[in-house]
C-alpha cells in the first residue's frame, strides 16, 4: 500500500521542458542538460540585477560623500589628480600645483577609482572614452565590464532619471527639513493668500532649478537672484501680500524666502561640481598652512595675545569664522563674519590701553591675522555662495556689507602673492620670506617662545602656579622637617636635662645618707655645694642636737677619720693628744 | 539737544525722501581717518554708543532742507601694503573723502595718487572731497593751503581744511558732500525746491550748519 503511494506517475518523472528524458528533482524537474541551460538564463539575470543594484548604491554613496567637508576636501584632491592624468582636460590648469603641493600620492590611488565613478554619475564634465573606462578595465569579473558597456548604451536618459532620484533624497537632510519647517511657521504670521503664494513661487522656482540641471554656477546664481527680484516686485505688487507692503515686511519677507531657498539649494550649488571652488579652497588653504609662521606684529595688527582678555576675544572670533562654513543660508553665514570682525574689534580695543575704538587701519590686518590663525575650511568656496547667492543688498551696503568685504579683502590678500601678502608687505627680505615658506628657516628661539607665550597663555599662569606650588610645597616641608627636628632636639635635651638632673641627684644622694628634714639644714644648703665635709659636719651638729661639746669633738673627729681614710692625699689624721690638750 | 530732537526727520518723515549713500575715507595711515569720522559721527548721534566697538564702519544722518541723507562710512586701511585692496572698497561708493595730514608732505602726495586712482577707477559719478586734517597744528604746517586748494580746483574736488581735534569743518565737509550728491534715484533734486514745508532753513539760508540735525557743535 505505501509503496504505491510513494509510486508517482511516469510523465512526472520527465523532463519538466519535454525533451524526453528523465528529470530530477534536485534539478527541479529538468534533466540535466536542460537544467544546465536553465539554470545559466538565470544566473545571468540575477547578475543583471546585482550590478544595477551595485551602480545604484555607487551613485548614492558619491552623492553622500559631499556632505562632510572633510571628505570633499580629499575628494577634491583626487578630483584634481585624476584630472591632470588624463590629458583632456581643460579648465584645471593648478591641478599640477595641486599635485605637488601636500597629499600623499598612495592615497590617490585608491581613490582614484571612486572619483572616476563620481565623475560617471555626475555627468557634468566632458569625458574621454579612455576616462570612462578606465576603473572597469582595471576590474577583473567579466560582467561588470558588460555592465559598463550596457550602462554607456543606455547612459543619457539613466543619468538623468538617477540624477532626480537622488534629489529628493538630499532635500531630506536635516537642514533642509528644518528650513521647510521654518519656513512654514514664518508664513503662518500671513494671511492665506500671500503665505500660498509664496510657498507656490518658492516651490515653482526649486523645481525650475532642479529640472535642469545643466545651467553653470552663473545661470543659477543669475535665475537665483532673478527670483529675488521677482518676489520682491510681487510682494509690493501682487494683491495677494496686500497689507504686507511695508519695507519692514517685505525685507522680512524676502529674508525668509531667501533663508528657505538657499538652505534647500544648498547642497546643489555650494561649492559645485563645474566651478573651480574646490580646487581654490585648497589652494587657500594650503597657502595659509604655509603661512602659518607669521606673528600679529609682522602684520602690523595691534593684537596683544598677553592679555588674558585679548586672547578670549581672538579665540572667539576664529570660532566665529570657522563656524561659517556650517551655516547654509547667505545672511547665517555673513552673520558669522560680523560676529567674527565684533570679537576682533573687541580684542583690538583691550589690546590697546586709551580705549579707543579701533579703525580700519587696525582692523584689516587683525582680521587677516584671525583668518591665518583660524584657516577656515571652504573659505573660498563660502565667499563665491555669498558672493552668488546673496540678497544684492546684503552685501553691498550695510555694516555686514562692509565686514564681508574685508573678508574678501583680506582673503585676497592672502592669495596674491604679487600685491598681497608677501615679502615687502611683512617687511622682511625676499630670501627671509622664502627660507620661511620653505620651512628651511624655522622660527627662531626667541620667536617661537614668544609664539609658545601667546598660544597659551593659560597654561603659562598653569606652569607658574605649579611652579609655585612647588616650591610652597617644598618650604613647608622643610619647615615640617625643622619642626620635627626641633621636637627631637626638644626631647633630647629634656632627657638630657633629666638624666644629668638624676645624675647629679645620684651623685649627691650617694653622699647623703639620708633625705634632709629641719628648716636648719635647708638654710644651709648655699654652702653645701663648697664642701661636702664641712656640710656633713654641720648636719651632723644641727642632728646631734643636744649633745655636749666635748662628747661632740669627739664623735665628729671619729667620723672624719672615718670618713677621709679612704682618700689618699690628705694629711695623716689627726693625733688624739690635742684633744687631751684641751681638755686642761 | 534734547529741545531740538523732535524736530529731528528720522525715517517716519513722510514729507522728506531718504537717501543712502556709501562714503569711503582714504588716505595714509595715521592722517586721521577715524578721528575724523569719529567727530562726525559723535556728539550728534546717541546710538552711537550702543553699536561703536569700532570706528571702521560707522553711519550719520544729516538733514538737507527736504531730504534725509544718511551716510555710510566705509573707513579703509591706509597703510602702503594695503593699497591694492582699495577697489574693493569703493567699488559702489557714491562719496569719497581723501584725507591728508598737513604736517606731512607725503600724505598730501599719497592724497593725489587716491585721487588719481579713483577717478580712474571708481564709479564716474563719485563725489570726491580733500580734507586736510589736522588744521590745529597749524604751526608744524607742511603743506600749503593755497596748493592743495588749487589742486583741488583742477580736479574739481571739494576741499576743506579739517581739525577732527577742534571740529573744525568737520561737519561742513559732510554737508557739502551731502549737498553735492545727486538725489536724483529718489525723487527731484534737493535745491530745486528748497521752501517745500521744511521748516530747518528758516533760521537763514546761509547759515552753513542750518541743515544739520540734532547738531552738538
Amino acid at each position: 500500500m505505501q509503496r504505491r503511494g510513494i509510486h508517482v506517475d511516469q510523465s512526472e518523472l520527465l523532463c519538466k521542458s519535454g525533451c524526453g528524458f528523465y528529470g530530477n528533482s534536485e534539478w527541479q524537474g529538468y534533466c540535466s542538460k536542460c537544467w544546465r541551460e536553465v539554470y545559466q538564463q538565470n544566473q545571468i539575470n540575477l547578475d543583471h540585477e546585482y550590478a544595477k543594484k551595485l551602480q545604484e548604491q555607487e551613485n548614492l554613496a558619491s552623492g553622500r560623500v559631499l556632505q562632510s567637508p572633510a571628505q570633499r576636501m580629499l575628494q577634491q584632491q583626487q578630483n584634481a589628480e585624476a584630472i591632470s592624468s588624463v590629458a583632456s582636460t581643460s579648465h584645471h590648469k593648478e591641478s599640477p600645483t595641486q599635485r605637488s603641493s601636500t597629499e600623499p600620492t598612495s592615497l590617490s590611488r585608491s581613490f582614484k577609482e571612486f572619483e572616476e565613478k563620481k565623475v560617471q554619475s555626475k555627468g557634468f564634465r566632458s569625458r574621454t572614452l579612455k576616462n570612462f573606462f578606465s576603473p572597469v578595465s582595471e576590474s577583473t569579473s567579466g560582467f561588470t565590464q558588460n555592465l559598463a558597456q550596457k550602462s554607456v548604451k543606455s547612459s543619457p536618459s539613466k543619468r538623468s532619471s538617477l540624477h532626480q532620484s537622488t534629489l529628493p533624497d538630499r532635500q531630506q537632510s536635516y537642514e533642509s527639513k528644518r528650513a521647510s519647517r521654518d519656513f512654514h511657521n514664518f508664513l503662518q504670521e500671513f494671511s492665506e493668500p500671500a503665505a500660498k503664494d509664496m510657498m507656490k513661487q518658492c516651490r515653482i522656482f526649486l523645481e525650475k532649478l532642479h529640472s535642469n540641471t545643466n545651467h553653470t554656477i552663473e545661470q543659477q546664481s543669475a535665475m537665483v537672484q532673478d527670483f529675488y527680484h521677482f518676489m520682491k516686485e510681487r510682494v509690493i505688487s501682487h494683491a495677494a501680500y496686500k497689507g504686507y507692503m511695508s519695507d519692514s515686511h517685505q525685507e522680512k519677507i524676502l529674508d525668509n524666502i531667501e533663508r528657505f531657498i538657499m538652505t534647500r539649494l544648498y547642497r546643489h550649488v555650494f561649492c559645485n561640481d563645474q566651478t573651480d571652488d574646490e580646487a581654490q579652497d585648497l589652494t587657500v588653504q594650503t597657502k595659509i598652512r604655509n603661512l602659518h609662521w607669521i606673528t600679529a606684529s609682522m602684520l602690523d595688527a595691534n593684537i596683544d595675545e598677553q592679555k588674558p582678555f585679548v586672547s578670549d576675544f581672538t579665540l572667539k572670533a576664529i570660532t566665529a569664522i570657522i563656524e561659517m562654513d556650517s551655516k547654509r543660508a547667505p545672511q547665517d553665514k555673513i552673520a558669522c563674519v560680523t560676529q567674527c570682525s565684533k570679537n576682533i574689534f573687541e580684542a583690538i580695543k583691550s589690546s590697546k590701553n586709551d580705549g579707543t575704538p579701533a579703525s580700519a587701519d587696525e582692523y584689516l590686518p587683525a582680521l587677516i591675522y584671525i583668518i591665518l590663525k583660524a584657516n577656515p575650511p571652504l573659505l573660498k568656496s563660502n565667499q563665491r555662495f555669498i558672493t552668488r547667492f546673496s540678497n544684492p543688498t546684503r552685501i553691498m551696503s550695510g555694516e555686514d556689507a562692509y565686514f564681508f568685504t574685508n573678508l574678501c579683502c583680506a582673503v585676497s590678500f592672502i592669495e596674491n602673492s604679487e600685491n598681497g601678502l608677501n615679502a615687502a608687505s611683512l617687511s622682511l627680505t625676499q630670501a627671509e620670506f622664502d627660507a620661511y615658506m620653505n620651512g628651511e628657516m624655522t622660527v627662531t628661539n626667541r620667536l617661537m617662545e614668544h609664539e609658545d607665550n601667546n598660544m597659551c597663555q593659560g597654561l603659562k599662569v598653569m606652569y607658574q602656579n605649579l611652579k609655585e606650588l612647588a616650591s610652597l610645597h617644598e618650604r613647608t616641608e622643610k619647615l615640617f622637617q625643622e619642626a620635627i627636628g626641633m621636637k627631637k632636639g626638644i626631647e633630647l635635651h629634656s632627657k638630657r636635662f633629666k638624666l644629668e638632673v638624676d645624675k647629679a641627684l645620684a651623685k649627691q644622694l650617694s653622699h647623703i645618707n639620708y633625705p634632709l628634714g629641719s628648716d636648719g639644714a635647708m638654710s644651709d644648703e648655699s654652702s653645701t655645694s663648697s664642701s661636702p665635709t664641712r656640710n656633713f659636719f654641720l648636719r651632723e651638729e644641727n642632728a646631734a642636737g643636744t649633745a655636749t661639746s666635748s662628747k661632740h669633738h669627739n664623735q665628729c673627729t671619729s667620723a672624719l677619720d672615718d670618713d677621709i681614710a679612704t682618700k689618699d692625699n690628705l694629711p695623716p689624721p689627726l693625733v688624739p693628744t690635742v684633744i687631751s690638750n684641751q681638755q686642761n | 539737544m534734547a529741545s531740538r530732537a523732535p524736530q529731528r526727520p528720522n525715517n517716519a518723515s513722510p514729507q522728506g525722501k531718504i537717501c543712502q549713500f556709501k562714503l569711503v575715507l582714504l588716505g595714509e595711515s595715521a592722517v586721521g581717518k577715524s578721528s575724523l569720522v569719529l567727530r562726525f559721527v559723535k556728539g550728534q548721534f546717541h546710538e552711537y554708543q550702543e553699536s561703536t566697538i569700532g570706528a571702521a564702519f560707522l553711519t550719520q544722518t544729516v538733514c538737507l532742507q527736504d531730504t534725509t541723507v544718511k551716510f555710510e562710512i566705509w573707513d579703509t586701511a591706509g597703510q602702503e601694503r594695503y593699497h591694492s585692496l582699495a577697489p574693493m572698497y569703493y567699488r559702489g561708493a557714491q562719496a569719497a573723502i581723501v584725507v591728508y595730514d598737513i604736517t606731512n608732505q607725503d600724505t598730501f602726495a599719497r592724497a593725489k595718487t587716491w585721487v588719481k586712482e579713483l577717478q580712474r577707477q571708481a564709479s564716474p559719478n563719485i563725489v570726491i572731497a580733500l580734507a586736510g586734517n589736522k588744521s590745529d597744528l597749524s604751526n608744524k604746517r607742511m603743506v600749503d593751503h593755497d596748493e592743495a586748494a588749487a589742486y583741488s580746483d583742477e580736479n574739481g574736488l571739494l576741499f576743506m581744511e579739517t581739525s577732527a581735534k577742534t571740529a573744525m569743518h568737520v561737519n561742513d565737509i559732510f554737508l557739502a558732500i551731502a549737498e553735492k550728491l545727486p538725489k536724483n534715484d529718489a525723487g527731484g533734486t534737493a535745491a530745486n525746491r528748497p521752501t517745500s514745508g521744511v521748516d530747518i532753513t528758516q533760521g537763514g539760508g546761509s547759515n552753513p550748519q542750518g541743515g544739520c540735525c540734532g547738531r552738538s557743535q
